[in-house]
């Protein structure tokens, strides 16, 4: 499984992730929360391979990810980077064969096997119907969904995804946590996401871990975190928070903006 | 093509150069025109419009930048100056024109990416460095030119880019590289449309996106050079081919590279035919005809995309 040991990340002169440690438990949905600039998406990026490590150590299946080859890491581990509108001129269903890349050896193509893996998670992510349409011509909650069965395709254990739901609107942002839940719960995939709705991260994971410049402020279950004291420490808000009935999750009622003095 | 080997200051009928081509009898004066002149001159055209047109996909996918081209890596800044240094310092060498020329672009576009290389290399940072680099070196073209214009006459054409009196041993030249080129790209080609997802997305799925930059880049560096070396610097080929192809086909480079080559095969020959029978019997430089016509429609494109 995924952790991390006395972890420090650098972007330019600055530390931004300062010695955390952390291990993620296989087949739960976690979230991670913090104010801007805390390092959620350093974390994830740094977890995800993408950014080297300035010192400490991430292990995968308790092999050091430095020593994955890329394909292997992408057989078990698959990255989305925050949504964000870029067009690019491709066919959905293009787009989701190139999640079987790490799985094809040089120069071999898709078989019969790959083409049953990509109608899976186009259906997944109800894009059956949009499968020949090009990105540029999809709503954003549309390619956000086919950015996620790109991922899919890759038949990964881990899915780590930086704001999934960021530029959304309300329904495609619940349309994308309700994907994500069926995801861990129906194909038992890890997911380890950055989110900026407190709300969803309580009702859409099982850990909620809070960062705070730099390192673990709070880390549990939503039950033990998402509380006035977390909030207010963290973010430096004032929170009501109430437990929601339908789903005995804390759900935050009212938000303001704390007083400085305290 | 057959336009091209047909047309010319002394035109020739195709039955002539059918008959040229399947029978061996020599001595008419035409067949020496077409085996010697035009044929080998039209299969010159054909190579370097296919060199340049794939470099120009190659960089503008790589560099994710559909304003890149083999002249913003450098590569005929690189070509151009060590071409005028033979020209016009060194006349004597003459016959090292193209291999001195094809060292000056590929050492250009290496140290274009070895001065952008910071813990990998940023598309961003490549471009600009490339632009610099050009520029540095193209002062120097213009040095040599202020220094030596007394000699300047025999540059000109290589300056503009021209076809004229390209004959087989261009071919020989060429013809390895284009090659070698063509299949490393098209072997490629599926990991390029991967890279164009951009560089996190493409790591995301396992790729090794600094390696295969270096790689498409390598490929483009080496068929442009080959091209310029042989002809010149000829421009906008490189630029223009590769955006028409995308306009035509979209972006999936397992077949934008193929079209793109045809593309630049039929776009060369053709200038190259306009350019000798437009003022014939003059020749006009190719590179001339490239521009004149080239540049007005990149900005016809340009406005109707909205790009």
């Amino acid at each position: 499984m995924l952790s991390a040991k006395q972890l420090r990340v650098r972007y330019k002169d600055k530390l931004i992730i300062s010695g955390l440690d952390i291990a993620f438990e296989t087949g739960k949905v976690y979230s991670i929360l913090g104010p801007n600039g805390c390092g959620k998406s350093t974390l994830l990026k740094a977890l995800a391979k993408q950014l080297s490590v300035h010192s400490g150590t991430i292990l995968l299946d308790n092999i050091d990810i430095q020593e994955w080859g890329p394909k292997p890491f992408a057989k078990i581990l698959a990255f989305l980077r925050q949504s964000y509108d870029q067009m690019i001129d491709v066919h959905v269903r293009d787009l989701v064969t190139y999640g079987r890349f790490p799985h094809k050896r040089f120069l071999q193509q898709v078989d019969k096997e790959d083409e049953q893996i990509i109608d899976w998670a186009l259906q997944l992510t109800n894009l059956t119907h949009l499968a020949k349409r090009k990105m540029s011509s999809l709503s954003g909650g549309e390619r956000q969904r086919a950015w996620i069965a790109m991922a899919l395709a890759q038949q990964p254990r881990i899915l780590l995804l930086d704001e999934p739901t960021t530029y959304l609107d309300i329904v495609h942002q619940l349309e994308i946590m309700e994907l994500i839940q069926q995801l861990n719960q129906q194909f038992h995939i890890t997911v380890i996401m950055v989110l900026h709705d407190l709300n969803h991260a309580s009702l859409y994971s099982d850990y909620v871990i809070v960062l705070k410049e730099g390192s673990i402020f709070r880390c549990g279950t939503p039950e033990q975190v998402m509380n006035e004291e977390t909030l207010k420490k963290a973010f430096g808000v004032d929170a009501k928070i109430e437990t929601d009935e339908e789903s005995n999750r804390p759900y935050i009622r009212s938000l303001k903006l704390g007083s400085r003095s305290s | 093509m057959l336009i091209s080997v047909v047309s010319g200051a002394i035109s020739i009928p195709i039955s002539d150069v059918w008959s040229v081509l399947t029978s061996s009898h020599s001595g008419s004066p035409s067949q020496d025109i077409i085996w010697n002149i035009r044929f080998p001159r039209t299969i010159v055209a054909a190579l370097v419009g296919m060199n340049l047109a794939l470099s120009g996909a190659l960089l503008q996918g790589s560099m994710r930048n559909s304003m890149a081209d083999p002249y913003i890596m450098g590569v005929s800044s690189g070509a151009g100056l060590f071409g005028m240094m033979i020209l016009i310092v060194f006349p004597s060498y003459g016959y090292l024109l193209t291999p001195v020329a094809f060292v000056g672009g590929m050492v250009a576009a290496l140290l274009v990416y070895l001065l952008a290389w910071r813990n990998g290399v940023n598309p961003m940072r490549v471009m600009l460095v490339g632009v610099a680099v050009s520029a540095f070196l193209s002062s120097g073209i213009s040095g040599l030119l202020t220094f030596y214009s007394d000699r300047v006459e025999s540059a000109l054409t290589f300056m503009v880019g021209g076809l004229s009196t390209r004959s087989w041993p261009h071919i020989e030249m060429l013809l390895p590289y284009t090659v070698i080129g063509l299949i490393l790209a098209f072997i490629g080609s599926q990991r390029m449309n991967i890279l164009m997802l951009g560089d996190s997305e493409a790591k995301s799925l396992g790729l090794r996106v600094e390696a295969y930059r270096l790689y498409f880049t390598a490929i483009a560096a080496l068929l442009a050079a080959s091209a310029v070396s042989v002809v010149g610097l000829l421009g906008f080929v490189g630029l223009i081919v590769p955006h028409i192809a995308r306009l035509l086909v979209g972006s999936d480079y397992r077949i934008l590279l193929p079209v793109s080559a045809l593309l630049g095969i039929t776009v060369l020959t053709l200038s190259d035919t306009l350019a000798r029978i437009i003022f014939a019997p003059i020749e006009l430089p190719v590179g001339i005809v490239m521009g004149m016509l080239g540049a007005p429609f990149f900005v016809y494109l340009i406005r109707r995309k909205g790009v």
